[in-house]
């Protein structure tokens, strides 16, 4: 009986550590992809702050990336079951992202 | 040790070794002998159940396909890379002999052992030292001990940071230095936590860091003026007479009166005869006299000039005010490049607010001063009443008195060593085993280490689970584990709240590949060879219920058998003194540091500074922070944590690549008097003009040429040698940038 995994993420307080994006390779078995993509809000590359100082600002999103033609046939042997990625902006449901794959467990 | 069983897989808890501090748990899953995943393991306090990038990506460290997977000796010139696969027995038998002939050649003293862990078992190595009466590093110096003089001058423990955050529910956060949404995520929580309850976050940072992202305000400040800044607020503090002058009173050494004339405390024995010599004295207004501190019922002095006889004395609280007063926000906005009213407002704040807690980093104390920092910072918490006057235990430390069992070994800062291998200064030594670290990575003047240090040295040995730069040098390389392949204990390395104060076990979770022995096991081998047989007979888990059986896990009844069920809570013993100074006060006024001309907390211009002839040359403060995607130079190489940052790159103002025709995403040349590395620039605005910064952990392969190490130097600093232990100013350094143009 396969489970569905979500996760819950509020932005206010996601400070792009990128453990999510390595969560989903532990699960799904993947090298070189993840299934989600940390992104800076901010200036040009990861980290990097909008604005000029004292007006500096940075925030994170989290993208899944797979789409899910690519995640019914990543590099592992067991098919993947349905993920439902939802976030939440402060204390609000924001809204329901996407749906994609992550590797469920047995 | 198997805790679960799930058809074939197998559930083993293990302890992250990512070193960030926070020593999360495990949860391996092993099928067929094979570690198929990892997950956070379960914890008494289900808020303890975290892990991050590193922690998942650690596992991917334990198949990389360039473990070291058996002995080799080198068959080149040291650095060269030619090597030989050679037996284990050969292996220990050369050192052996080899050790042998360099102890009886130049004294024992002269073997050294550097080894960097949180285990307990891994300080086997110091028992090995202490058996053959050998040297022994102490490698806090890599970084970490310059804001540990700071607090042992301030508070007798080198760990305060419970004194300046143990706090409910703060009103204000002010994170000094510090990025934990990088380098300590679950610190990160806490704050954040705080701030949900109302408390308002104020980072203060040359660079805008992920933990800037989160803060209600950003203080940019120029690197290595940190002191001055806390001192501007002291200054406005003081100025304003907003201090806590009952908390002052009780707790520090502020009421004790000072000699003018000597800078000592006065003590009971100079004001009256047969009054005791360690007592303090303070100045009673009431009666006009000179009483001892603990008088029933006196009400002290903190402020005032007084004569006792030919004797003029002071409060020390006042003369901080004196000292104070060289500190206005004017001057020290022209020193800290912060707006005279961002530190006055500060200042205030932190006056209004209560309580205050204070995160201080590991950065900024890299610097060469970074003791008199975290003195101005405990001071300015002190004045405000917030300090949680409660010493922090640290057991860990504890458990390697075990190890004094056998015999003493020489202990050595690791500054100290530099000169130790260079100049026979105090000693001579000419033998160097490295175990769990990286010298010419990690440790400062690379060029130094691998030109003049290493030469000298007749034999290195490098026990590591990769080729690491240090390896390279290495006479002989042996493969070790991963902590995933070898059992130990885990202390409770509970100095900041947000860490976790739990004794846990790491259990094996699979069996060591290819030819690689635990750290353990090749000290067993290796002294059986040695014949001191003897005293290496102990398996993992008897020296496990050795470490247990004495101190503070003995004391707290920590048994084999209860860790066993899973983590157990590390208590504070009762009773625990406020303080471990020799005053049992917070001590602002540090009479061990007069002849330094520090008994006070004061701001001295960073060691290279670009305000000094030398930023004429050098004009930029080059700084290696830490990130998320490494832990020192562990994980460097795991390609997970590479696709995300896959090189290191050069961060710089737009301002100061402009001033040098750079574009982002050239490639530049970073250089001073010791060395050089070129690498990618990254223009942007999150760092402070006059300052480029690259994160410190990464391999001299993954830059273009040369590394960061390069460029940093080990210049000792006597007044933190005079309290505990001399730091590596990394973070102290002047470099030039240009741009490489194509040939």
């Amino acid at each position: 009986m396969a489970k569905r995994y979500g996760l819950l993420i509020d932005l206010e307080r996601c400070t792009g550590c990128h453990t999510c994006a390595m969560a989903c390779k532990m699960e799904n078995s993947l090298e070189r992809v993840s299934g989600i993509r940390v992104e800076t809000i901010g200036g040009v590359g990861r980290d990097a702050p909008a604005g000029v100082y004292p007006d500096l600002g940075a925030a994170y999103s989290i993208n899944p990336i797979l789409s899910d033609s690519e995640c019914s046939s990543p590099p592992n042997p067991e098919p993947p079951s349905k993920l439902s990625l939802a976030w939440y902006n402060g204390w609000r449901l924001h809204s329901l992202h996407s749906t994609r794959l992550i590797q469920s467990e047995a | 040790m198997e805790t679960t069983e799930n058809n074939e897989e197998r559930l083993i808890r293990s302890v992250c070794h990512s070193a960030c501090g926070m020593v999360c748990g495990l949860l391996a899953h092993v099928k067929d002998g094979v570690l198929t995943k990892v997950e956070p393991a379960d914890m008494p306090n289900p808020q303890h159940r975290h892990i991050c990038a590193r922690g998942l990506a650690s596992m991917k460290m334990v198949y990389h396909p360039d473990r070291l997977k058996y002995p080799l000796k080198r068959v080149g010139e040291r650095g060269e890379g030619k090597w030989q696969r050679i037996s284990w027995d050969e292996a220990l038998e050369t050192i052996a002999a080899r050790l042998n002939d360099i102890g009886e050649k130049y004294g024992s003293r002269s073997l050294m052992w550097c080894v960097a862990t949180i285990g307990g078992l891994d300080m086997i190595y110091a028992s090995l030292a202490g058996c053959l009466q050998g040297t022994f590093v102490s490698i806090i110096g890599d970084g970490d001990s310059a804001g540990p003089c700071g607090d042992m001058a301030s508070f007798g423990v080198i760990w305060g940071d419970t004194y300046l955050t143990a706090f409910e529910k703060p009103e204000l956060c002010v994170i000094w230095g510090h990025n934990p949404a990088e380098t300590q995520p679950f610190s990160m929580r806490r704050i954040r936590d705080d701030r949900e309850r109302g408390a308002r976050i104020v980072v203060i940072d040359p660079r805008f860091t992920a933990t800037a992202a989160k803060a209600d305000q950003y203080i940019r400040i120029r690197p290595g003026t940190d002191a001055a800044m806390a001192l501007g607020m002291i200054h406005v503090i003081l100025e304003q007479q907003l201090y806590d002058s009952s908390f002052m009173i009780r707790n520090t050494v502020g009421p004790f009166l000072v000699n003018s004339q000597t800078g000592l405390f006065l003590k009971e024995n100079e004001v009256f005869a047969g009054g005791s010599e360690q007592k303090y004295m303070v100045w009673e207004t009431a009666s006009g006299e000179a009483r001892a501190y603990d008088a029933p019922g006196i009400v002290p002095a903190l402020t005032g000039v007084y004569r006792l006889g030919s004797i003029e004395c002071r409060p020390a609280f006042q003369l901080l005010i004196d000292r104070a007063q060289e500190y206005s926000p004017e001057k020290v906005s022209e020193i800290t490049e912060v707006p005279t009213e961002t530190i006055r407002n500060l200042a205030l704040d932190y006056a209004h607010s209560r309580p205050v807690a204070t995160y201080r980093g590991m950065g900024f104390q890299r610097t060469f001063h970074g003791d008199l920092l975290f003195r101005a910072i405990n001071t300015l918490a002190a004045i405000t009443g917030n300090l949680h006057p409660v010493a922090p235990q640290l057991p860990v430390y504890e458990l390697y008195a075990y190890l004094h069992g056998i015999m003493t070994c020489s202990f050595m800062p690791i500054l100290k060593a530099y000169d130790a291998i260079d100049k026979g200064d105090p000693y001579p030594i000419k033998a160097l085993w490295i175990a769990k670290q990286n010298w010419v990575n990690q440790l400062p003047d690379a060029n130094r280490v691998t030109r003049e240090l290493f030469p000298k040295l007749e034999l290195i040995v490098v026990a590591d689970i990769f080729m690491s730069a240090s390896a390279r040098y290495a006479d002989i390389v042996l493969p070790a584990c991963t902590f995933f392949e070898q059992s130990d204990l885990i202390p409770s390395i509970n100095v900041t709240p947000s860490m976790m104060d739990y004794f846990q076990l790491q259990h094996k979770a699979i069996e060591p590949l290819y030819e690689c022995k635990p750290d353990t096991q090749i000290v067993r081998e290796l002294a059986g060879k040695m014949g001191l047989g003897d005293y290496f007979e102990k398996s993992d888990e008897q020296l496990i219920e050795t470490l247990l059986s004495s101190g503070y896990p003995a004391e707290m009844g920590i048994t084999l058998e209860k860790l066993k069920q899973g983590p157990v809570k590390a208590p504070p013993r009762p009773n625990f003194p406020s303080f471990l100074t020799q005053s049992g006060r917070m001590e602002f006024y540090c009479e061990r540091l007069l002849e330094m001309g520090q008994e006070l907390p004061c701001y001295l211009e960073p060691l290279e500074s670009a305000r000094k002839p030398l930023g004429q040359k050098y004009p930029l403060v080059f700084l290696t922070t830490h990130t998320r995607f490494r832990t020192h130079s562990t994980l460097a190489n795991v390609g997970w944590l590479r696709d995300l940052e896959p090189e290191p790159y050069l961060e710089m103002n737009p301002v100061d690549a402009e001033a040098r025709d750079i574009q982002d995403g050239d490639t530049v040349r970073v250089f001073n008097d010791r060395g050089r590395m070129k690498l990618k620039a990254k223009a942007h605005e999150g760092i402070k003009p006059g300052t480029v910064n690259v994160t410190q952990g990464w391999w001299p392969d993954h830059f273009l040429e040369g590394s960061h190490q390069e460029l940093t130097h080990s210049v000792i600093n006597r007044a933190q040698e005079m309290i505990y232990e001399p730091n590596s100013a990394y973070y102290d350094v002047l470099v030039e940038v240009e741009k490489v143009r194509e040939e």
